[in-house]
């Protein structure tokens, strides 16, 4: 499923992770932006985009600090109520960055919170997917981008199911036609 | 900014040779400098490839879901060498249907009756379907064979009609 071309993981890659620099590195200075020569010094706290902390770690010139949208504070959150936590604002890839941050930290219970969350959360969105119509509601704005679609597949389906149910017609526009978008208003003529 | 990377780049393995170190071992401040402006390019190419390649792939099912026409609205946003692979990509599934002598883009949902009632939407005019030819004005009605009319109804112009 991850190729090189997956949009959602290269996206996924520009989530900010901090790390530490375990060893200096030169003219690389806008990755810092305390810093006052056009380099990073050895020990230096700096937030990285994913793929490039990846990187680094993997040739043993960072280490990663756990982010903190996988702090306690988040945990207790989705202990008390799983499916209240605004998910989305911590990290639109919650779970795809938690999977892939796992082997890198040494903090292991990452795993059995993300399937916690998961399971409890997928629930509520099986739950709503079947009675929210019409625009976006107030809930569907916590979703990470996988929960999104798992609740547009459900709700779909179900549309679907419904106009199987009763009949009609099966052969429609191409819905990209549907899509072009409205000209701009005419602006009102202002005074008398 | 993909120029300057680059320039960076051989600015700081310049530097390593220069100071008599062995550039397959060193592990100094400079070569991390480089590694991170050699990731940076991997990934904007990265980046690059990946948009082309999913445009790429939208333009290839238009073909499946529009016809090989394309209306203005979705050609006006194609660049050149896109639109040539519309073409060319368009060119090869018709190559290949006329060898199977069947049209592959129709019946994407399985047909319960070869035959269809439509109502025209647009302004079509005089069209040949199989051995006779009819005139498709607005708002009127056929009874045609289903195959000649999903092209139609895919692009907007009819619709089908159900009592």
């Amino acid at each position: 499923m991850l190729s090189y071309y997956d949009i959602d993981d290269i996206l996924l890659g520009e989530e900010p992770i901090s790390v530490v620099f375990q060893i200096g590195a030169n003219g690389v200075g806008l990755l810092d932006p305390g810093s006052e020569t056009n380099n990073v010094e050895k020990s230096a706290k700096v937030d990285l985009p994913f793929w490039l902390a990846h990187e680094l770690y993997l040739r043993q010139a960072v280490s990663i600090n756990v982010p903190s949208c996988y702090s306690l504070k988040t945990r207790k959150e989705i202990q008390a109520d799983a499916a209240c936590v605004d998910l989305r604002f911590r990290s639109p890839y919650f779970y795809e960055l938690g999977c892939k941050l796992l082997p890198l930290v040494a903090d292991k219970s990452i795993g059995p919170f993300l399937r916690y969350a998961f399971t409890s959360r997928y629930k509520e969105i099986l739950c709503k997917s079947h009675s929210i119509t019409g625009a976006t509601p107030k809930f569907s704005s916590k979703l990470t981008k996988e929960e999104s679609l798992l609740l547009e597949a459900a709700r779909s389906s179900m549309v679907a199911f419904k106009k199987w149910r009763v009949g009609g017609s099966r052969l429609e526009k191409a819905s990209i036609l549907g899509r072009k978008r409205k000209p701009p208003m005419p602006t009102q003529p202002s005074g008398s | 900014m993909l120029y300057n990377t680059h320039l960076c780049f051989l600015l700081l393995l310049r530097k390593i040779e220069d100071a008599n170190l062995d550039i397959q071992t060193t592990r100094n401040e400079d070569h991390f400098g480089a590694v991170i402006h050699h990731l940076s390019l991997a990934r904007n190419k990265r980046c690059l490839m990946s948009y082309m390649y999913n445009r790429a792939e939208i333009i290839q099912s238009l073909r499946w879901k529009i016809g090989p026409v394309l209306p203005l609205e979705i050609q006006e946003k194609l660049n050149y060498s896109e639109e040539e692979y519309y073409k060319n990509h368009s060119t090869a599934i018709e190559a290949y249907m006329s060898q199977l002598d069947l049209d592959l883009t129709v019946d994407m949902v399985p047909p319960k009756d070869p035959y269809i009632r439509v109502k025209v939407l647009d302004d079509i005019g005089e069209v040949c379907l199989g051995d006779h030819t009819i005139s498709l004005t607005p708002q009127s009605l056929h009874f045609i064979k289903r195959v000649d009319a999903e092209p139609f109804i895919l692009q907007g112009l009819m619709e089908e009609f159900l009592e």
